[in-house]
């Protein structure tokens, strides 16, 4: 009987362990488990801010490719941060595959951190083809605007009672040496090269009327009839007066080499409907000076880059002559 | 004399498990009131974090339908605001959502992204 004095506190003592045990192991449990669902918050706001950084690393994308920029010009060095209050942060960076035949492949690293307790991160890569961006230029010898004739050495313009008109820039590039007027012309395109020819004529009484916001003149000009300027969408307005620009590689002859117009080679500014005849420069043709910003932009049309949307009006890439 | 003897060791016997026992009910008592507390607020703390799960599940999906269901609104819990990051224009997103704790008590969940315009 005495060995059983103190049975019942013996008893007792497991109970109260056992409880205390299994009391533990609750607490813990529900610890675990708030945690856990705590941390899975944060794991999907990081998920979230990664999809913000591939947002932003697009977008960067496209807006360089829109300036017209070639692959290789891209810089995909610098990392993009941000961050967006009560949330978190993000970190873009890019990665260049090889170059797969006719394109480009950029990864794109975007990682969401989420900051609200503890750093959590979560990392999204994304894998875009580039394209090589496709010239936005069309050829005036593809859309028509010359006529064939007889003589292999002189190509004419195309008669049209309307306007012949691009919605891309256009590269008067003649196969011949010369191209001259037959009769009046109207021509229209955002943008006009007139290049790698020996000279254009505009015959007398002969009209030839461009409106556009930039023309280039790289071949020599022979105006004895009439060269009637026209802005189009308008790179800059002056008293109400729409302008354009005009690039001349050389002075503007009056069919002869001692005859010429009173203008120089350079960029000028013209007012709508500027025209140059009898060696006279009827309206306004203002000289812009090399470290003029329209000059810029228009200099790099000059060398196969289409940068001009907002003052041309259509969407940028880059071209390279055929 | 041997009845005397039998009735000291009883006596004896019964007093000192009686006052075991009344410890031991004591301790058990004490104990269990603990042990009860604990249980109930690991129950309620769990349904807690099953709340602030099911919400998470909620605010996620709402935040990928507002992305593309413009006629998602603040009574739904969706906020929208101009935004600028990285000199890119666009929209901020945030889904906000009530939870409940497994003491009652009300929070928001937040959750929150950027699409760019």
């Amino acid at each position: 009987m005495r060995d059983q004095q103190g049975f019942a506190m013996v008893t007792v003592l497991m109970v109260v362990v056992v409880l205390l045990i299994l009391g533990t192991s609750i607490v813990q449990m529900q610890t675990l488990e708030m945690s856990q669902s705590l941390r899975q918050e944060q794991n999907v706001q990081a998920h979230y801010l990664a999809r913000t950084g591939l947002e932003v690393g697009l977008k960067f994308l496209k807006g360089e490719s829109a300036k017209g920029k070639e692959f290789s010009e891209l810089k995909l060095d610098t990392p993009l941060c941000g961050s967006i209050p009560d949330a978190g942060s993000y970190r873009v960076t890019f990665e260049t595959a090889a170059d797969l035949s006719d394109h480009y492949r950029i990864d794109i690293l975007s990682t969401g951190i989420s900051g609200r307790r503890t750093d959590v991160e979560e990392t999204i890569r994304l894998s875009v083809k580039v394209d090589q961006v496709q010239p936005l230029v069309d050829y005036a010898s593809e859309i028509g605007w010359f006529q064939k004739d007889g003589d292999n050495n002189v190509q004419t313009l195309r008669f049209s009672v309307l306007p012949l008109t691009s919605d891309n820039p256009v590269i008067l590039k003649a196969t011949s040496n010369k191209i001259m007027t037959d009769g009046d012309h109207f021509l229209e395109a955002p943008a006009m090269k007139f290049g790698e020819m020996t000279e254009l004529e505009v015959k007398n009484k002969e009209t030839l009327t461009l409106r556009s916001d930039f023309v280039s003149f790289h071949a020599k000009v022979n105006v004895a009839g009439t060269l009637v300027l026209r802005a189009l969408n308008s790179v800059t307005t002056i008293d109400g007066i729409q302008h354009g620009i005009v690039y001349f590689g050389d002075r503007v002859y009056a069919n002869s080499e001692n005859k010429s117009y009173p203008v120089s080679r350079g960029y000028f500014l013209f007012a709508d409907g500027t025209l140059l005849k009898d060696q006279q420069i009827i309206g306004e043709l203002r000289p812009l000076s090399d470290d003029d910003p329209l000059v810029g932009q228009a200099s790099s049309f000059e060398e196969g880059l289409v940068v001009l949307p907002h003052v041309l009006g259509y969407s940028a890439g880059t071209w390279h002559e055929r | 004399m041997r009845g005397e003897i039998g009735l000291l060791i009883r006596r004896g016997q019964s007093g000192f498990t009686l006052t075991e026992i009344l410890i031991a009910v004591v301790i058990l008592g004490v104990v269990a009131a603990v042990f009860s507390s604990v249980f109930g607020s690991s129950v309620s703390s769990i349904q807690g974090a099953g709340n602030h799960h099911s919400t998470l599940i909620e605010a996620q999906n709402l935040l990928d339908r507002a992305l593309v269901d413009e006629s998602l609104g603040e009574e739904d819990g969706v906020f929208r605001e101009p935004w600028t990051l990285n000199e890119h224009e666009g929209t901020l997103y945030t889904v906000k959502l009530p939870w409940r704790t497994g003491l009652g008590a009300e929070r928001e969940l937040k959750l929150s992204t950027f699409k760019a315009r």
